[in-house]
């Protein structure tokens, strides 16, 4: 029997590079909203320990949340002025020494709320330029869902808290996210890779650097690299080094020789390395 | 993606692993295939990687066939049961368990209960013609049949594993991994009368094992099935577990002396 007649056939009964049970992705205003209400339902559990607790990357806790809400309010101060060619890069961390779980809760909240009520006024394919990078408003409240999910998991971890699971809409936007903005931190010569990213949210991508011809993601050639959603998404967030990513990796064309392993391997790496510069954190 | 301009390269963990020694490199990145094949290769088929669906193919295509062939015996009908197989495993990949068994496992019982579904369409059509050519073949087909119950219930794999060592190991080569006798004989050293006087032992050993289980299920439910003898038993009316536990353990001889020999 030909594997060609298989393939065929496997291609006429469920899409190829598909998740199974693929859910849509939730859109950027969705993202946002869903996790923002996350981080601000953990928040409220907090209590004054947890606040001084230390090991994020921006030291407490208490820190952690005094950057949010300064990246929050620029953010929310780009769409108040409206001006795609104005650039506002005004981050500056509020005072949060004396301020309590409900003060801290109530800053996020009111940057939050400002956001959502500009946002809706705005229309989702305005650029807006924030931090040296231009992206469509949808695309950008996504990436701000992204680096809330971030520290909101920079909490549980500091404060002995289980990670939580994202439901598969939410996780399949921030992966979309990621893998939309992969190519924009590839060198130029990173060789394109052919991504599976197993677990919800999931599928099957062809990425390579931008303006990189695509071979399409069912021909051969790119070498293949495996890694878990969550993975690639806390690489993408530099909460995860490569080696710890546990990615697999399949040379080219299913060629297991020394050679093609090695320079397959090297590709994978050198790949997984430049996701970590997304910095979507 | 074209609305999105390039952000400026940042300082990142390249560097760092740029200036490691290659082989260092290397050791921290596992190559595809040292450990955990079923679960990764089921993580990518649920992902929707074709590249998962060859490997599979190429790995597991001679053992799909040679189960396939060993029930049906009709080669012009084995490409298409091997290939509804692995149709299935395409479709529907998150059936698999690997806490409970390995694909080689799953595509085994899939290959026996698609080529039993063969048998028996052709033995419908075969039986409107010779009815009493039929009643020979519906009897191993009801065994096998009986066996692949217990198997998805894990019943069998629980009996499996209370016989001794040695049954244990001939069982599971002859009938998980589809060995003939001499097969087995090979593979455990021994001669073949020995291999076939093993098998006899554990399946008599399966059998009053499950002889056990079926007589505590039967009175339970207070059902005089569980005495009927398999031969009169059609696969039709074995409709609960006492029922096909029945049948497995009162029926003839083994198995595989029967589809094997």
């Amino acid at each position: 029997m030909s594997i060609d007649i298989l393939l065929q056939r496997a291609r006429e009964q469920r899409p190829s590079n598909v998740a199974l049970h693929a859910v849509a992705p939730l859109s950027g205003r969705e993202t946002y909203e869903a996790t923002m209400t996350a981080i601000l339902r953990l928040i409220e559990t907090l209590d004054r320990d947890d606040l001084d607790a230390l090991g994020t990357p921006y030291g407490s806790v208490r820190e952690l949340l005094g950057h949010l809400v300064a990246v929050e309010r620029d953010f929310a101060q780009y769409l108040r002025s409206q001006t795609a060619s104005t650039e506002v890069h005004t981050e500056a961390r509020i005072n949060v020494a004396m301020l309590s779980v409900v003060e801290l809760h109530a800053a996020l909240k009111s940057a939050y709320d400002d956001t959502l009520v500009l946002a809706a006024s705005t229309p989702s394919s305005t650029p807006v330029k924030l931090y040296g990078i231009a992206m469509p408003l949808s695309l950008w409240l996504t990436v701000r869902g992204f680096e809330v999910w971030t520290h909101d998991e920079d909490i549980r971890r500091s404060t002995g808290r289980p990670l939580v699971d994202l439901e598969p809409a939410r996780l399949a936007a921030l992966t979309g996210a990621a893998v939309t903005l992969t190519p924009f931190v590839l060198d130029a010569d990173v060789k394109p890779i052919r991504l599976v990213l197993t677990g919800s949210g999931g599928g099957v991508f062809e990425v390579g650097p931008v303006g990189h011809a695509k071979a399409g993601p069912d021909a051969g050639g790119a070498p293949t690299v495996v890694v878990d959603t969550m993975a690639y998404c806390r690489l993408a967030a530099r909460r995860l080094e490569v080696h710890e990513a546990e990615a697999l990796v399949e040379s080219i064309d299913g060629d297991d020789s020394i050679d093609s392993t090695t320079i397959a391997n090297i590709d994978a790496e050198r790949f997984l390395a430049c996701v970590t510069r997304l910095s979507l954190d | 993606m074209d609305d999105v301009e390039a952000p400026p390269p940042t300082q990142s963990s390249d560097a760092r692993l740029r200036a490691a020694r290659p082989a260092e490199r290397l050791a921290r990145m596992p190559v595809y295939g040292e450990d955990g094949w079923d679960s990764i290769v089921l993580a990518r088929l649920c992902a929707g990687d074709e590249h998962a669906l060859v490997e599979v193919h190429r790995v597991l295509l001679g053992f799909v066939r040679t189960t396939v062939e060993r029930i049906t015996h009709a080669p012009s009908m084995t490409d298409d049961i091997v290939q509804e197989v692995f149709l299935s495993l395409w479709t529907r990949p998150d059936r698999i368990d690997t806490m409970r068994g390995s694909i080689r496992t799953f595509v085994g019982v899939l290959a026996r209960r698609r080529s039993i579904d063969w048998i028996r369409s052709e033995e419908r059509r075969r039986h409107r013609q010779d009815v009493a050519g039929a009643s020979s073949i519906v009897e191993d087909i009801d065994l096998l049949t009986d066996l692949l119950r217990a198997e998805e219930r894990g019943i069998l794999q629980s009996a499996l594993a209370r016989l001794p060592t040695e049954q244990r190991i001939a069982v599971e080569l002859a009938y998980f991994e589809s060995h003939t006798f001499r097969d087995v004989a090979v593979a455990l050293g021994i001669p073949e009368g020995t291999a076939k006087s093993r098998l006899r032992l554990a399946l008599g050993h399966l059998r009053n094992d499950l002889t056990t289980n079926s007589t505590t299920n039967s009175t339970t439910n207070s059902t005089t099935d569980s005495t009927t003898d398999s031969t009169t038993t059609k696969p039709e009316t074995l409709t609960d577990d006492s029922k096909a536990r029945t049948s497995l353990v009162s029926a003839p001889n083994s198995l595989h002396m029967k589809a094997k020999q």
